[in-house]
């Protein structure tokens, strides 16, 4: 991954294993997908973050029932407001089911 | 409510590109209501427009501020003060607002940040629909209160058109005819022989005859 990276992550899918140590990565749990804001994702990429992603229980297992899905409508709307610019960003947004014996960041990134 | 939609991103940089210092003005009116220029998405515009300047390697600022309304010269009155060293306007009102702050500071480039679509209601979570053109001689008394000149694709004033079918409309499918709509509904109000009358023309000189309409009433006047 190039540059620094952001990664909001659902409080329901856990550990911070993999993440923690890694100087390139700022991890901002969330009590759920769906507490994402448009604003904290334009804020972050116009403080340096070249990447942002959004980390949220699979479809369907949302303990809010559609927060994921929420989350995935403002990182389309980051995407809207940011144009062709956006394509200048990594902006992604991940489903995932919290699984044993993988840390988180090796899970987002085989997503 | 008036409906707008924010115009793409690209199409409001094009218009102040070149400026160094550009204030993007909000509107707690309609605007504001169909999450199109209210608080936040002034905002919203404000951080993507300082982004993509960033982006684009320009000396920029963009700077944000809404007012309760633009489309009322009292509300109005204390845009100057938002204006220092602001060499460019970006309205997320509707037209409305855009062509009244052109109208009392012709100095100030003022350009539009969002596309007018229609008179309209909300009728679900991020849906709205137009109820109303704004013709000027409203005859939905005759109609159980619902507007053919805006809901019918036709614009028919009496109908329904012998294309109506299954209770749907022929030119878009998507919609109910609203034709059979009055009609059950005069019928359950026990007035649908009101439709045995001929709905005559209407005057459109009072939409499109004489330029921009104007309503003054002398009773708030002196």
């Amino acid at each position: 991954m190039k540059g620094k990276t952001l990664m909001f992550v659902c409080r329901e899918l856990g550990s911070e294993d993999g993440i923690k140590d890694r100087e390139d990565i700022v991890l901002k749990t969330l009590d759920c997908a769906g507490d994402l804001t448009v604003f904290e994702v334009l804020k972050a990429l116009e403080e340096g973050f070249q990447q942002v992603f959004v980390v949220g229980c699979k479809k369907g297992t949302c303990k809010s029932r559609i927060g994921n899905l929420r989350a995935e409508k403002r990182m389309a709307t980051v995407r809207r407001y940011l144009g062709k610019w956006a394509e200048g960003y990594r902006l992604e947004m991940v489903y995932l089911n919290k699984e044993k014996g993988q840390t988180l960041l090796d899970q987002i990134l085989k997503a | 409510m008036v409906i707008t939609e924010l115009k793409p991103i690209e199409k409001i940089w094009q218009n102040i590109a070149d400026f160094r210092k550009v204030l993007v003005l909000g509107c707690r009116g309609c605007s504001g209501i169909c999450s199109t220029g209210g608080d936040r998405e002034v905002k919203l515009l404000v951080s993507a427009l300082n982004l993509i300047a960033e982006n684009e390697g320009k000396n920029f600022i963009a700077l944000g501020q809404t007012l309760i309304r633009q489309c009322d010269p009292v509300a109005l009155k204390v845009l100057p003060e938002f204006l220092k060293e602001v060499e460019a306007v970006v309205s997320l009102a509707c037209g409305v607002g855009v062509n009244l702050i052109a109208d009392l500071y012709p100095d100030l480039k003022v350009y539009p940040g969002t596309d007018t679509l229609f008179i309209g209601a909300h009728v679900g979570f991020g849906v709205w629909e137009e109820k109303c053109r704004a013709c000027g001689d409203c005859f939905i008394d005759k109609t159980a209160g619902l507007c053919p000149i805006a809901r019918c694709p036709k614009g028919l004033l009496n109908g329904p058109c012998g294309g109506s079918q299954t209770e749907r409309c022929e030119v878009n499918p998507e919609i109910p005819c609203v034709w059979y709509e009055i009609i059950i509904r005069l019928e359950k109000r026990g007035e649908l022989a009101s439709l045995d009358e001929i709905i005559g023309p209407k005057d459109w000189r009072l939409t499109f005859g004489e330029g921009p309409r104007k309503r003054q009433r002398e009773d708030l006047t002196f």
